[in-house]
């Protein structure tokens, strides 16, 4: 009986071995999973063949309220990087990303690489820092940056790639951020305001000017109260703001009772369109990509506020 | 911080404020029969149970409409409270075990769901799982609408129904013997109760309806020891801690309108269950201490 | 095996009477019916002897007001009440006397749809098909409810009406006299606005036999009426329900007080699980019939099987 055992270990310790051999030998490109799609998108730039990149939420997930399920976990053990937002984003993730990083996976996190001397903080708590960094698009570049650095001194062979690739991408960020202030100047400076279900746009506000109002805090779990919302109408009403904004990750719910609170006060307020939030937009739509998303919601947010103006 | 007088001018808390009284109503009224059946944890579970009726019927029509939901959300609380009621009448598990398996069964199963949901390349699945959480603020006139109407049915239901509630609650098997079916009566409060609870999902969201669903009937069963008393000062409660719920909500900001109302309410029970006459622990320390001293000096 | 013999002795002894008992197997189905017209007259003869009976006996004890046949219930696998059958003649004070865990309690749930059977077939009025359900009333140990229900005592005996007034139709005023007459008889009538928490046993217990009379039913089954209640209130019971025997009805309690029994009652079913014996008071309520009873050993849980 014992024999058996022993005889059935050897096996198994056989194979297992052959096949360890086997990954050795074909290294096939390394396993890179991203938490939003976000990031997935930025790994995807960077590593053009180089990385199998998977993105675990999918267009229109709340990362805020995310929950890793069993799957998950799995792809997060089995990937070769993880790369993260941090900063309290994948705050329902918490407990398996920590674990992940205990067990010596490599973790890139945008956390570790931004300068926090860039980062906004939340206007109740100081001490938390806003994570919606992506809005900005020179932060954005400095997160493209750091993941580079990061994945060339995980993945040596891949540096020249990396190195590369970044560059490229980097030159069309840059285009992006003209862009932006290009269509920005459309808009008259008193004009620049936006307002949305949450706080996601600060960073965005900062780097263009705009002055940025979110019933929410900077994270969904939170609930406005009544003052908030008659507080937010009233403050819409006053500066005769043309369009607020729903974003896909929220629902509308929230925004159409400010607006039906807005018109209440004898002002007609418009429900701008959808900006994209705390994830990129799907293939269908088109905007699956970091650039194609920031592009479309300028487009949304430039169109929406000076029209009628 | 506003003036009250503007205040009850103010569109937003109009509405919030009419939506939230009547939800206190509702679940005032609904709340008495759960108390008094002790079936008050129902609540939970069915607010639970409902996230998966949500997202089936998302997932089924692609629809994200309130009503859509709401539909949903309620066939999925029936069918969890109708299981509840089988279990404990074809087996011997007891009411609290046969509710935490069904509510943690159908919560579990709309998590997996939910997550299915999640994985399909569709933006628009965004926010379901806040249907169940409840946003005060954000009621629409549109919700009014449904509220009026689901709260008039249940109030025509429980006048129409009166007798037999009582004597449902009261006294089952007596009321089987006199041929009132209690099969028909279960179905009927609890489609009252479940009714009740998704109609509140969308104002205070599904931690705090089962506190609404205790909390005014709690408080005014220290009061009285007329059931028709209760009910009436149940649902005054309700609404009352709706109505100053959002006061309190409106007249600052940054506090959430659905956990005021509750603390509200919950403060209402806390000086009830103190203060009430007969019933309330000050009066009840006062006889005995009476009795006591009378004992004494009569001894 | 044992037991076999004993439920046969008992009814060879039972019979021998002349009374309309029956075993239930199939074995002694025939015979019962050539038992028919004898037993009838010795029961006319035995009841004139006993006390509290109406001139109207005579006719009356011919009528069956419930006939149970075959009946099992059983409570996860143990039989509680063991095929049992039993005739309930009209206008008599029947006791179901029996030691704890004899099933007298399920067998009035059992035979009124209360608990699930396996088998068994229950007959109110046999005789007569157009009776109403609400010709039932229903008197239910005090403590299956539960009193701290915000009602007042005039409530709690109005919902005796109920059932003759169906789904939706509210109390009219003749049911709110009939609900008062019924607490003034039973002497609850200044505690008539009292909320029923503030009552003591013996007056829960009068309420709820002022509930059941307001039904004004023709048949009373009551689970322990005498439960908890001081002599006082015993006794008035009993006059109550001699009242209503008089009027002719039919009253079936479960007791419990071998000492009161023969003063109280004058019909009496002997249960352990199985029907012991069953009939006139004076003929059946004996101390052989109560030792087979009363004895520790319950004989019917393993005995049913070796029929």
């Amino acid at each position: 009986m014992k024999n058996k055992i022993v005889i059935m270990l050897a096996i198994l310790l056989v194979v297992s071995g052959l096949t360890a051999c086997k990954t050795d030998k074909q290294p096939g490109p390394l396993k890179l999973v991203a938490t939003t799609t976000m990031l997935a998108d930025l790994a995807e730039n960077m590593g053009k063949g180089r990385l199998e990149v998977t993105g675990l939420m999918g267009p229109g997930v709340d990362p805020h309220l995310y929950k890793a399920g069993a799957g998950d976990v799995d792809l997060l053990q089995h990937a070769d990087i993880v790369l993260i937002n941090g900063l309290d984003l994948e705050g329902k993730m918490g407990d398996v990303l920590e674990s992940l990083k205990k067990n010596g996976r490599k973790v890139i996190s945008l956390e570790d690489g931004l300068d926090s001397s860039r980062l906004l903080r939340d206007e109740e708590n100081r001490d938390i820092f806003d994570p919606h960094v992506w809005f900005d698009v020179s932060l954005w570049q400095d997160a493209a940056r750091y993941v580079c650095g990061r994945l060339c001194e995980l993945d040596k062979d891949g540096e020249n790639i990396y190195r590369e690739q970044l560059d490229l991408y980097i030159t069309e960020l840059e285009e992006l951020d003209d862009y932006i202030k290009i269509r920005v100047a459309e808009l008259p400076e008193d004009m620049r305001v936006l307002v949305t279900a949450h706080d996601a746009f600060q960073y965005f506000g900062h780097a263009y000017g705009f002055e940025v109002k979110g019933l929410q805090g900077i994270s969904t779990t939170t609930e406005a109260g009544t003052g908030d919302m008659i507080e937010l109408a009233d403050f819409i009403a006053e500066r005769r703001i043309q369009a607020i904004f729903i974003e896909t990750s929220i629902p509308p719910r929230n925004v159409e009772a400010l607006q039906a609170a807005v018109n209440s006060r004898g002002f007609d307020v418009k429900i701008g369109g959808e900006l994209y939030s705390d994830s990129l937009g799907d293939a269908q739509s088109g905007h699956d990509s970091y650039i194609a998303t920031f592009r479309a919601n300028i487009d949304t947010i430039v169109e929406s506020l000076k029209s009628e103006g | 911080m506003k003036g009250l007088l503007s205040l009850l001018g103010d569109y937003t808390f109009r509405v919030v404020s009419l939506g939230a009284v009547l939800m206190g109503l509702i679940s005032g009224l609904i709340g008495s029969f759960s108390v008094l059946e002790r079936r008050s944890l129902l609540g939970d579970a069915v607010s639970h149970a409902a996230l998966p009726g949500v997202v089936l019927i998302f997932l089924l029509t692609g629809s994200k409409s309130t009503e859509a939901l709401m539909f949903g959300a309620t066939l999925s609380g029936l069918t969890a409270t109708f299981m509840i009621l089988g279990i404990i009448r074809f087996s011997r598990i007891k009411f609290d075990s046969a509710l935490a398996l069904i509510m943690s069964t159908f919560f579990g199963f709309g998590l997996v769901l939910l997550t299915y949901a999640q994985k399909q390349p569709n933006a628009a699945q965004a926010g379901l799982d806040r249907f169940i959480f409840g946003q005060a603020s954000a009621m629409l006139n549109s919700d009014l609408y449904i509220m009026l109407i689901a709260g008039s049915v249940l109030l025509a239901l429980t006048l129409m129904f009166w007798k037999e509630i009582k004597l449902f609650i009261f006294d089952r098997e007596y009321a089987h013997t006199l041929r009132f079916s209690p099969r028909k009566m279960d179905i009927l409060l609890s489609a009252m109760t479940v009714t009740a609870i998704i109609v509140g999902l969308q104002t205070v969201g599904v931690i705090l309806m089962s506190a609404m669903l205790v909390a005014p009937a709690a408080a005014a069963r220290q009061w009285t020891n007329r059931l028709s008393v209760m009910v009436v000062l149940s649902s005054f409660l309700g609404g009352i801690s709706g109505l100053i719920g959002t006061l309190i909500s409106s007249l600052t900001v940054k506090i959430p309108t659905g956990p005021a109302i509750v603390v509200v309410a919950s403060t209402f029970v806390i000086i009830s269950m103190l203060f009430a006459p007969g019933r309330g622990i000050i009066s009840r320390r006062w006889h005995r201490k009476k009795a006591v001293k009378t004992y004494q000096k009569e001894g | 095996m044992n037991c076999f013999l004993d439920i046969l002795g008992n009814y060879v002894f039972v019979n021998s009477r002349g009374l309309d008992l029956n075993i239930g197997g199939e074995l002694y189905s025939g015979s019962l019916d050539d038992t028919q017209s004898s037993s009838d007259s010795f029961i006319t003869t035995s009841l004139n002897n006993v006390d509290n009976i109406g001139e109207k006996n005579n006719e009356i004890k011919r009528k069956n007001v419930l006939e149970i046949e075959d009946l099992t219930v059983a409570y996860a696998e143990n039989p509680v009440l063991w095929d049992v059958d039993l005739n309930i003649p009209e206008g008599q004070l029947v006791a179901i006397l029996g030691p704890n865990g004899a099933g007298k309690t399920t067998l009035i749930k059992s035979a009124l749809g209360l608990v699930p059977r396996i088998s068994g077939r229950i007959r109110f009025f046999p005789s007569d098909r157009e009776k109403p359900a609400t010709d039932i009333a229903y008197v239910p140990q005090s403590e299956s409810v539960e009193w701290d229900f915000p009602a007042t005592v005039l409530d709690v005996v109005l919902m005796g009406r109920y059932g003759h007034l169906g789904w939706i139709r509210r109390p009219r005023s003749e049911d709110y006299e009939i609900a008062r007459d019924m607490l003034r008889k039973v002497g609850m009538m200044d505690y008539s606005s009292r909320q029923i928490r503030q009552l003591s046993g013996g007056q829960q217990q009068r309420v709820f036999l002022a509930r059941a009379l307001a039904q004004q039913a023709d048949l009373y089954l009551m689970d322990e009426p005498f439960k908890g209640v001081d002599a006082r209130t015993e006794l008035a019971i009993v006059d109550l329900l001699r009242n209503i025997q008089a009027q002719g009805k039919t009253v079936v309690a479960v007791h419990h007080d071998l000492q009161t029994v023969k003063e109280y009652f004058n019909w009496v079913v002997l249960l352990n699980i199985q029907v012991i014996a069953s009939g006139p008071m004076r003929d059946t309520f004996n101390e052989e019939n109560v030792r087979l009873t009363y004895r520790r050993t319950e004989p019917a849980k393993r005995g049913g099987k070796n029929r």
